[in-house]
């Protein structure tokens, strides 16, 4: 692990299925960030998808009582950051979502839906699979 | 997350928003800046010190706007960071929540 060639090794972290938990991973995402001394952009780029990905699981995935726990993994290499959420919610792919035509005036705008697109565009790759009984959401990010 | 409402001359509120614009920074002021929001019609929301935005923080300035549109007044958004500017453009809030990085141009432009 070296802070000056950008590389940092691998980390995970076992959230709570609450909401409050969101705050704790940023915290540990952000020092995550600082020792593999990614840029303010990255950085922000990762909070944000990190922020959409759990807070979807937390609010709409529904999970065995005895296996709610969902795991963040955070892996950086020279020139890309990798990260990986995985829980045992109900099946729920985003990459296929489709994002609501733009509203045509604020009257007529929701809300709402506003997360995954963000994802999409903030990190260069999402890809999904489901393995087992298990939800794995992988998100990469391009640090050039 | 805090928020800090200023009554400027000419009827303009301005709301000071500082920290990050999370889930949680969301929820501690989703009522105030609702509140603040439903009765006003010159809303001015400075953003130079929010350094994070997620889309629950997009929710409560849209929900925001839209309850100063309702009055028949407007909301812009004022000095977006870089960052917090790009995830706000990305949703294309700033077609619905005008944005500027001028005082006086965002003053103007909610007293139309």
């Amino acid at each position: 692990m070296s802070a000056e060639d950008g590389r940092a090794g691998a980390r995970s972290l076992v959230l709570g299925r609450d909401l409050a938990e969101v705050g704790r991973m940023a915290a540990w995402a952000d020092g995550f960030a600082r020792r593999a001394n990614l840029s303010d952009s990255v950085t922000f780029g990762l909070q944000l998808c990190l922020e959409e990905a759990v807070s979807n699981v937390i609010r709409h995935g529904i999970a065995p009582a005895e296996r709610p726990e969902i795991l963040v993994m955070l892996d950086a290499a020279r020139d890309q950051v990798t990260a990986q959420i995985e829980d045992e919610g109900q099946p729920f792919d985003p990459c296929q979502f489709q994002a609501r035509q733009r509203a045509p005036s604020l009257e007529e705008a929701e809300s709402s839906g506003f997360g995954i697109p963000l994802m999409h565009r903030f990190a260069t790759a999402m890809s999904y699979e489901r393995s087992g009984s298990r939800n794995r959401l992988i998100l990469k990010f391009d640090r050039r | 997350m805090e928020m800090v409402v200023e009554e400027l001359e000419g009827g303009v509120t301005r709301v000071v928003l500082a920290g990050r614009l999370d889930v949680a920074g969301a929820a501690v002021i989703d009522l105030r800046f609702n509140t603040v929001s439903g009765s006003r019609r010159a809303v001015v929301v400075d953003l130079s010190s929010v350094s994070f935005i997620a889309s629950m923080g997009i929710r409560t300035l849209v929900s925001g706007a839209k309850a100063v549109r309702t009055r028949g007044g407007r909301m812009v958004l004022l000095f977006p960071e870089a960052n917090v500017e790009k995830a706000l453009r990305t949703a294309s809030i700033d077609m619905l929540i005008p944005i500027y990085h001028d005082r006086d141009a965002a003053l103007a432009a909610v007293l139309v």
